[in-house]
């Protein structure tokens, strides 16, 4: 469907479970703490791009909000582990419920109206939220955030204690939860309902009339995505080991939203490929000092003047040219 | 409505668009296995009737009923489960999928999946994409367009989409099929094509109502004729009454016109 056609499903299943197996063994390669932690944010901004290109690459529905699911998921988590004193697993998962609960409300009061509404008023809820975080100080501690939180642990039967306090093992769980996102994901969109999101893209008055109730499958990718959103930042916030109103900057909106589009909205490799790609970038570019985001945003212009559908969709133009019947093969 | 209700019934259907009446109480039955067209100046009210019927414009006044059962306060999705499903006169196609799944997504939403079988791909959802996939594949054969089934629909003529489109909209074995311009701006081999398929359809028991400004197809096709002028029923009968109908020559081409030629 989509980006795979009829392309063997196992084949594409097999090249992931060997990368996903040689991902795992990057902390046996001796990396540095600080090529780890670019490893793990790598991790973190794959979630983020998974879950924007099923909302926007495979629905149609661009979210400017993804940061404030992020965020919301980062401070729930941040809250459960220091004032409830919850374990970091159960705030991250509720993080993540909230997040997912939030996204499905901002959709619903949103889509009843229009994609552009959608559009507008996620991007109004990520502002809002920063707001909160810096304003409400009671619950927030306000600009200067919640700092020294804990350090997730994690018991394991026969084995003893096991803790992420080293940027190599932030990495394992990173990839752990990152590749969980990708195959939630994958199995949606390569199913009757990744089917139907991407009916509802392409033409939604079609879908509607052969009977596909659009809210739901609409409100069911923006909730999961935020979910997704909302488990990586809550994740994620214990290895900052801080949180503070900047989890809700822009810059990672703006930076997933370039990883979509410059993979190709509803291309699901291509995205993975760019978001790890547009997360190294910028430290690639560190070698070149001052001029790095000079070159960061060349690169970016050169990539949508030669792939203005981004590197999946010129991959899928190429399929589709191939596929358009020759003069003289028929054609009505 | 009665145990005796029609088939298909419309009562008073009326849509103004500011201040302009495009439909004035509108009021017709359909018969079981019918092709009825619906014809008429630009105007008239035609493409607007289909529009409001499947919803895809709100309503000011009136009531319609399949089977009897009351349509007219159904969302559109609801409308198209319950068994009338409708073509656009701009053709509509999911472009970036191919014509197998094209037609595969016109009948999954009335298969009765769970969305969790449909995640996990499970035994209902197995079994339903098995018998949409023989009736895509029969489709597809009907249509002629089987050898581009895993193709992309962008790939396809304009005429071809069409094709496709009506394919569309017989695959989750609707009762009722409204379709708008079925032939507009297709080929005269295109439009014979168009013409024996929806003869098939309606031979399998499907109740077809067209809008359409190609009179020889209204003709050939149709056993009944609506004709609307200003949203309004000027004339309703056989293709030979009604094109004798000096009524319906006067809306077409003028009442001087029309005198002349008398």
């Amino acid at each position: 469907m989509n980006e795979t056609g009829a392309r063997p499903r196992r084949l594409e299943l097999g090249i992931g479970a060997a990368a996903a197996a040689l991902l795992y063994l990057l902390p046996t390669a001796g990396f540095s703490d600080y090529v780890m932690a670019v490893a793990t944010s790598a991790c973190a901004y794959c979630i983020l791009a998974v879950g924007l290109n099923l909302v926007y690459g495979y629905t149609g529905l661009l979210s400017l909000g993804q940061v404030a699911f992020w965020g919301l998921g980062a401070y729930v988590a941040a809250l459960a582990a220091v004032d409830l004193k919850w374990s970091i697993w159960a705030g991250v998962l509720v993080g993540g419920v909230i997040a997912g609960i939030s996204g499905i409300a901002v959709a619903f009061s949103s889509l009843r109206l229009s994609r552009h509404a959608f559009a507008i008023v996620t991007l109004i809820f990520a502002l809002l939220m920063q707001l909160i975080a810096r304003d409400w100080s009671e619950v927030t501690r306000g600009p200067l955030g919640i700092p020294a939180l804990p350090q997730p642990t994690l018991d394991l039967p026969g084995l003893g204690r096991f803790v992420f306090d080293t940027p190599a093992r932030y990495y394992v769980l990173m990839l752990t939860l990152a590749l969980a996102s990708i195959v939630v994901v994958y199995s949606i969109v390569h199913s009757r309902i990744g089917r139907a999101l991407v009916a509802i893209r392409d033409n939604e008055a079609l879908a509607e009339s052969q009977g596909m109730n659009t809210l739901h499958y609409k409100l069911l990718a923006v909730g999961v995505s935020a979910a997704l959103a909302g488990l990586a930042g809550g994740l994620y916030v214990f290895h900052l080991s801080v949180v503070d109103p900047s989890i809700f900057d822009f810059a990672y909106t703006e930076a997933t939203v370039i990883m979509v589009i410059v993979g190709g909205p509803g291309c699901f490799w291509a995205v993975i490929a760019s978001s790890i790609g547009f997360s190294i970038l910028p430290e690639a570019l560190r070698v070149t000092d001052r001029v790095r985001y000079v070159l960061y945003g060349a690169i970016l212009v050169a990539a949508m003047l030669v792939m203005p559908k981004g590197i999946g969709g010129l991959l899928q133009q190429r399929r589709i040219a191939a596929m358009r019947p020759r003069p003289g093969q028929g054609g009505t | 409505m009665s145990a005796a209700a029609p088939f298909f019934r419309v009562s008073g259907l009326s849509k103004m668009f500011s201040g302009v009446r495009a439909i004035d109480d509108l009021s017709f039955d359909l018969e079981r296995g019918s092709i009825t067209g619906l014809i008429g100046p630009n105007g008239s009210g035609k493409s607007t009737t289909i529009d409001c019927l499947s919803r895809f414009q709100s309503v000011d006044n009136g009531s319609w009923w399949l089977e009897g059962r009351e349509l007219s306060h159904l969302p559109r999705h609801a409308i198209a489960r319950a068994g009338m499903s409708r073509t656009f006169q701009a053709v509509r196609t999911y472009d970036s999928l191919s014509l197998m799944d094209n037609l595969g997504l016109a009948a999954q939403e009335h298969e009765g999946v769970r969305w969790w079988d449909a995640l996990v791909h499970g035994r209902a959802a197995r079994s339903a994409d098995d018998a949409a996939r023989l009736r895509t594949a029969e489709l597809l054969e009907i249509v002629g367009l089987t050898r581009l089934a895993e193709s992309p629909a962008a790939v396809l003529s304009y005429g071809q989409r069409k094709l496709l489109s009506i394919a569309a909209a017989m695959m989750a074995a609707p009762k009722l099929v409204l379709l708008d311009e079925p032939v507009a701006g297709v080929n005269p081999t295109m439009v014979l094509r168009i013409e024996a398929l929806l003869r098939l359809f309606r031979d399998r028991g499907v109740t077809l109502l067209l809008v359409e400004h190609n009179m020889g197809f209204v003709m050939r096709l149709c056993q009944r004729v609506i004709v609307l002028e200003t949203g309004r029923i000027l004339a309703d009968g056989d293709p030979s009454a009604v094109r004798d109908d000096p009524r319906v020559l006067d809306a077409y081409i003028g009442r001087s016109a029309a005198g002349r030629a008398a």
